[in-house]
């Protein structure tokens, strides 16, 4: 037996989402697009940084928001709203 | 080889192969096209429901021109939203009320069948955009060009679209299926066969592949062209004198009504679905026939004249590719309930969240060196946030952007080290070196070194290795670490995990 076999190896698998560059709009008609500034209950104003979405369930987009100090946070847009367009 | 069977897939791999940025987009599209193709199935049945409801109704004077209103292609809360909006703005309208057009009812139809079908997605609304106007292209082009043959394209092209509009996911799928249909006959299935059946199946597989390829090179606004140009005027011959005659004041969005409203219920629908029901019964007739000429196909490679075709080696098993995304490429050795699954959640306060599912191994490993379970499962939630966090920083591979794949991987190892040295976490420790199962100093010749540690650095329970893109650890780095790392307090390996990001790279 090989040494490589002896190793308890595991695969992670991580459901990432793909990315998109297009602005998303929203149930309620808001366009959001990289840039915008939204602002969140917990974490105040950040900057949309990325645009996606997951293929698996749950489905939806999500937004990528810079807060700085290195604060970043994946958001479902529904719950932000805008503070400035870009 | 005649092109079209086994070379058809080689094709659509081929197809599939592209660039992740292009990935990203047919993901969007294949996505909104999965979305619309529900949202579809549902409005035509309330579209047809309401035609007949009107045709019923049209000897009363109820309707004038049969088409279909923008508010009955709603879903019944928006159709309320709508009554109460219409009863609100009302008392504003001031003089008379404007009869509403054909093209103003199809207009607001079409801003409606595609509110709900792109809207609830996530395709952008320029893309939207791009599409209808190159639909309008197309289908003015169609116009003008009237009388040109589309004959053996149409009865194919409907195939892939059949009771439904999806933005080309089912042309994929049908010329798939052709591909492997054909892919199991061989050519000699076609060359050999009688004449009609083999023409047949040369024609679609050809078509198929025409079909395939063409869509595959357009972009979103030619994808649109294409499809008001040739798919339109096939399920809606009746709505190209609409637009013939109106062509410059109809709203774009408008004659995308009147196709979608006529393609439900209309008689070509019907004749199309025969044509549909004809070809699959065909295609099936053909798998059917190809089963007993399988072996002749072995056999004929060796005949005089043809050139010998290679077997095809089996799988062997793979010692170095040790996990991708899904169960492809997988070593034979790693079972998929060895996969550690990072499930996503998205709290009351909108934050997604991903959560490690640590697989009890690891768990026993952590024990082993004295942490208690809680704590192991921690430091694996945090390397998981902290990959997609760099993940998110980096995003897909771009060689504009990125330079080399190399140079990606790189970066991506270098923003993920930043995120978790920045967290100074004392039990996870990145790039760490060993050496005969000792801590080592960086770069020290015969050392190995792992992406991630977790644990007390000089005793780690396991060991975390990313990779990206096409990236696979080597056979000589499997030897390191086993050689190199410590052992695990009761002489046994510590377990290792394997990410290979970005999803979709090993596709």
């Amino acid at each position: 037996m090989s040494e490589e076999e002896e190793i308890p190896r595991f695969e992670m698998v991580m459901k990432l989402p793909y990315f998109v560059t297009e602005p998303i709009e929203l149930q309620d008609g808001t366009v959001l697009a990289i840039g915008d500034q939204v602002e969140h209950v917990d974490f105040g104003c950040g900057t949309i940084i990325r645009i996606g979405a997951y293929d698996e369930e749950p489905k939806g987009p999500f937004i990528y928001v810079d807060f700085g100090n290195d604060v970043r946070k994946e958001l479902d847009p529904s719950f932000t709203h805008i503070v400035k367009k870009i | 080889m005649s092109h079209g069977q086994p070379g058809d897939n080689q094709n659509h791999e081929r197809a599939e192969k592209v660039s992740p940025s292009d990935r990203a987009e047919k993901r969007a599209s294949q996505k909104a096209g999965g979305e619309a193709s529900g949202s579809m199935e549902d409005l035509n049945k309330s579209v047809v429901a309401n035609i007949q409801e009107k045709r019923a109704s049209r000897s009363s004077g109820a309707t004038k021109d049969g088409f279909v209103s923008a508010d009955s292609l709603l879903p019944k809360e928006k159709k309320q939203k709508r009554i109460e909006q219409k009863t609100e703005e009302k008392p504003e309208q001031k003089g008379p009320e404007k009869t509403e057009t054909i093209t103003d009812k199809a207009t607001k139809a079409a801003q409606q069948v595609f509110e709900s079908v792109y809207k609830a997605g996530t395709i952008g609304i320029a893309e939207t955009g791009k599409f209808l106007k190159g639909m309008g292209d197309g289908e003015r082009e169609f116009v003008e060009e009237t009388g040109k043959s589309l004959a053996v394209a149409k009865d194919y092209y409907g195939q892939a679209f059949k009771g439904k509009v999806n933005l080309g996911a089912d042309i994929k799928e049908f010329t798939s299926a052709i591909g492997q249909t054909l892919g199991t006959a061989g050519d000699y299935y076609i060359n050999q066969v009688p004449k009609g059946q083999a023409s047949l199946g040369k024609d679609i597989s050809e078509t198929g592949k025409a079909a395939s390829d063409h869509w595959n090179s357009l972009d979103t606004e030619h994808k649109g062209k294409f499809f008001g140009k040739e798919v339109v005027p096939l399920l809606v011959p009746g709505a190209v004198g609409v637009v013939a005659k109106d062509i410059e004041a109809a709203n774009l969005t408008g004659k995308a009504s009147q196709a979608i409203a006529a393609f439900a219920g209309s008689e070509k629908m019907m004749e199309l679905e025969q044509k549909l029901t004809a070809i699959q019964s065909k295609v099936q007739q053909m798998q059917e026939l190809a089963k007993p000429l399988q072996p002749a196909y072995a056999t004929a490679s060796e005949a005089p004249g043809r050139r010998p075709i290679a077997p095809i080696e089996a799988p062997r098993p793979d010692d170095h590719i040790l996990m991708m995304k899904g169960d492809k490429g997988l070593p034979q050795g790693i079972k998929p309930s060895e996969k550690v699954h990072v499930s996503r959640t998205v709290d009351a306060k909108a934050v997604v969240s991903h959560k490690i599912d640590v697989p009890e191994e690891v768990l026993k490993a952590a024990e082993k060196q004295g942490l208690d379970r809680v704590t192991a499962q921690e430091k694996l939630q945090k390397v998981a946030e902290s990959i997609k966090n760099a993940y998110y920083q980096i995003g897909d591979y771009d060689p504009k952007i990125h330079g080399t794949e190399r140079a990606y991987g790189n970066r991506f190892h270098e923003v993920l080290r930043e995120n978790l040295n920045k967290q100074a976490d004392p039990l996870v420790h990145t790039e760490a070196s060993y050496l005969k199962g000792s801590q080592s100093e960086w770069g020290k010749l015969g050392t190995s070194r792992v992406d991630i540690s977790l644990g007390e650095k000089n005793e780690p329970f396991a060991s975390l290795c990313l990779k990206t893109l096409k990236a696979i650890p080597s056979a000589q780095q499997e030897r390191g670490w086993v050689r190199n790392l410590p052992k695990l307090k009761d002489g046994t390996t510590p377990p290792r995990l394997h990410v290979k990001l970005p999803p979709g790279a090993d596709e």
